[in-house]
């Protein structure tokens, strides 16, 4: 008969013995119950952040109408507050009147620049320009231009450091 | 020795776990079948879209109108609609009570609405639309007092009224250009000028947008880019001015209606157009008060009429331009000429004896202009008139734009002796624009371009700049220097009142007869008075037209619609930065 060693004798023992083979389904029964309420924690968690953040966009968004409603509202408000007849209200009340042909005196002026046509920017486009000045390079640059601009940096560094050298 | 026991089964046992299991697996089956069925499908599908969130129909702000220094004429504020949602409502007498008293709805058209009985198919019903920011305030706080007050001790209560912001359109101007910009109506769309012409353009593009309810769907709403804005050529300064002098001449002269066009010669651009009586847009509703019958919205472009004495000019230029006559060619006024079985005869009835063709024009003499024509010869006449564009569309960016009228040879109504009665404006019908399009020539080295009202288009990545168009050459440039002289010439000579100090203008009156049931009337014309200027150099071509002129008042154009055109004149070369003559021309020499 072959005899068992230490080790083995041990795990044959563990194994086999009635009480320890019950806490053995217990202990893997419970591990179980408590991966899954990990797992359902971590569902409940994650929806409910992104319930949250779901309803702060809402929330937003409905905040971004609203500004945008109130800019209209507010270009609205300055153009009444400028009409033609109020602002002729306000000159005539101020002593002004208008200028007729014969208070008129024309000076040639060297440089003086013409009236330019008007030009409105365009709201996109400034947006996006702003845009890309507040984000960090991370965001804007491709690798590709990132390796380049480190390259380039080390080579300008490597140069400097050179010039240094030199000067030393 | 231990042996194994063994229980003997049943067979209702084996019987009844048997039924179990069969039970067990149909309703398993059942339960599947009823998960995946259509009806299934579809209740989800009910249940999402009641639950999950709504599909809204996004509007983009409509674009606004901006005169050419950046002037709001329109633009959209925040306003309110009030309404009821009907299966809140316990007390629809308070609801009526207080619509009463802050919005001054009618008591009993309220308690109508809000007794309303509540249904799958009618849950809302709207109370007022375009309520303002100050009453929804007001009825906020109403609301929000509501509770506390001892109305709501008493069981009374606001459940159901509720109150929505929307954006509507608005013209701060009020009837600064309304004739041009038109105006948008309860039901959103534009009618009239610019708000028709470009109404889709202005409206931007409607969005369905999926709005969830539920948070965990919440995502980003697409980006949905305004209307277009749109940069007029008119400036509000000079429009204003326009306006006021053409308003202060209607009512001093008792003129039935009256009309002003200013136009850039060089680029077609209309610094005004001026109507009146206008309407103030922001009160659409009273169309049919400022309109009444036919009456266009906006003369400039949409009433036809004999132009009268001005239409010699467009005569004269042709003539001289087909070489038929000469600047110093002579006519011996007899005071009558025959022609295709009518007799013509001058304003005044009188003969004025040997004349050149400037003399023609100083005293605006039909039987000179008459013989003209007939020199030319119909096809002639004619081919000018159609490339001076009469009988056409000028292509002005506005809605509502008509062609009038130029009877040619070959049309069933057309006679030889319209040929005679149209060189000095009567039996053709055109509009203002029309005459000042064409005289743009006059005043552009022979070039007429098409008149526009829209500089610039903006949308949410660009602005597009409306270019200058050719829209033909009528004349040579050296013809429309000769009538421009001829015309500036005859102006000094005659002391005209369309004279303005310091300034070289060109230009001819016209007084034209009416034409009714009984033939033309001479108690009530239409005076006008079309000119240009600096006359070497023009900056702008006015056309002023008042019509249906009667006594007391002056029937001349040239005592009423001439002083008229000086005032004007004398404030627009001031507002265009316009230097007297000796000065530009000693600018110019610097």
């Amino acid at each position: 008969m072959k005899r068992l060693n230490r080790a083995q004798r041990f795990i044959q023992a563990y194994a086999t013995t009635p009480w320890r083979r019950q806490v053995q389904v217990i202990g893997l029964f419970s591990a179980f119950v408590i991966v899954v309420a990990l797992a359902a924690s971590a569902y409940l968690w994650v929806t409910s952040l992104a319930a949250t953040y779901g309803r702060q966009v809402q929330e937003i968004q409905a905040t971004a109408q609203v500004v945008e409603e109130n800019i209209e509202d507010l270009t609205v408000e300055y153009g009444e507050l400028t009409t033609t007849e109020i602002m002729q209200q306000l000159a005539e009340e101020k002593g002004y009147q208008p200028l007729t042909t014969r208070q008129l005196e024309y000076l040639p002026v060297a440089g003086f620049p013409e009236e330019q046509p008007l030009v409105i920017p365009s709201q996109g486009l400034a947006v996006s320009a702003e845009a890309s000045q507040n984000l960090p390079p991370e965001f804007t640059q491709s690798l590709i231009d990132w390796v380049r601009q480190v390259i380039f940096n080390v080579s300008v560094d490597t140069g400097a450091s050179s010039a240094g050298g030199g000067d030393r | 020795m231990k042996t194994k026991t063994s229980f003997p089964q049943p067979w209702r046992i084996q019987v009844l776990t048997v039924f179990l299991c069969l039970a067990s697996a149909v309703l398993l089956i059942w339960t599947i079948r009823i998960q995946f069925s259509r009806e299934a499908a579809d209740l989800r599908q009910m249940g999402d879209d009641l639950y999950q969130g709504v599909w809204l129909d996004v509007d983009p702000p409509r674009g606004a109108v901006l005169d050419s220094s950046g002037h709001l004429f329109a633009g959209n504020h925040l306003v309110y609609e009030v309404g009821i949602e009907l299966a809140y409502v316990e007390t629809p007498e308070a609801i009526a009570k207080v619509l009463d008293a802050i919005l001054g709805v009618d008591p009993e058209d309220a308690l109508a609405i809000a007794s309303l009985p509540y249904a799958l198919d009618s849950v809302y019903a709207v109370v007022k639309r375009g309520v303002t920011t100050e009453q929804a305030e007001a009825l906020q706080k109403v609301i929000e007092l509501w509770d506390d007050s001892s109305q709501s001790a008493n069981g009374e209560s606001l459940e159901g009224l509720v109150m929505f912001p929307y954006l509507a359109r608005t013209y701060p101007e009020g009837d600064l250009a309304s004739n041009i910009i038109g105006f948008v109506a309860r039901d959103g769309i534009g009618y009239y000028g610019l708000e028709q012409r470009f109404d889709n353009e202005l409206t931007g593009i409607s969005q369905k947008v999926w709005v969830p309810n539920n948070p965990n769907y919440a995502s980003e709403m697409p980006e949905i880019p305004s209307g277009d804005s749109i940069v007029l050529t008119v400036d509000r300064e000079i429009q204003a001015m326009v306006e006021l002098q053409l308003d202060a001449a209607v009512d001093e002269y008792d003129a039935k209606s009256g009309t002003v066009i200013i136009m850039h010669p060089e680029t077609g651009e209309i610094l005004a157009m001026a109507t009146s009586p206008r309407l103030d847009i922001n009160e659409y509703w009273r169309f049919p008060e400022v309109y009444p019958g036919t009456t266009p919205f906006n003369r400039a472009i949409s009433q036809t009429f004999e132009p009268g004495s001005v239409f010699k000019v467009f005569t004269m230029a042709a003539a001289i331009d087909a070489e038929t006559v000469e600047y110093k060619t002579t006519f011996l006024d007899t005071g009558a000429f025959e022609f295709g079985g009518i007799i013509i005869r001058n304003w005044n009835r009188d003969a004025w004896g040997e004349q050149d063709m400037a003399g023609c024009m100083r005293h605006s003499l039909n039987v000179c202009l008459a013989w003209i024509g007939t020199e030319m010869g119909a096809d002639l006449f004619y081919e000018y008139m159609d490339d001076f564009g009469f009988g056409h569309y000028t292509g002005v960016d506005l809605a509502g734009e008509v062609t009038g009228r130029l009877k040619e040879p070959g049309d069933g109504d057309w006679y030889h002796a319209d040929l005679a009665t149209n060189t000095f404006g009567q039996g053709i019908s055109v509009t203002p624009l029309q005459l000042v399009v064409a005289a743009g020539a006059l005043a552009n080295e022979g070039t007429m371009l098409v008149p526009h009202v829209t500089r610039s288009i903006v949308d949410e990545r660009s602005q597009y700049n409306v270019h200058t168009q050719v829209y033909g050459q009528p004349i040579s440039a050296e013809t429309a220097e000769s009538i421009t002289e001829m015309l500036a010439q005859t102006l000094e000579e005659a002391g005209s009142r369309a004279r303005v100090p310091g300034y070289r203008i060109a230009g001819k009156t016209g007084t034209a007869e009416i034409p009714g049931d009984n033939g033309y009337t001479r108690e009530i014309t239409n005076a006008s008075f079309l000119g240009w200027g600096p006359a070497d150099d023009p900056k702008f071509v006015v056309y002023v037209w008042l019509e249906e002129m009667q006594e007391p008042a002056s029937i001349w154009g040239s005592q009423t619609a001439a002083p008229l055109f000086s005032d004007i004149v004398e404030r627009l070369v001031v507002l265009m930065k316009i230097p007297p003559d000796n000065v530009r021309r000693a600018l110019e020499e610097n």
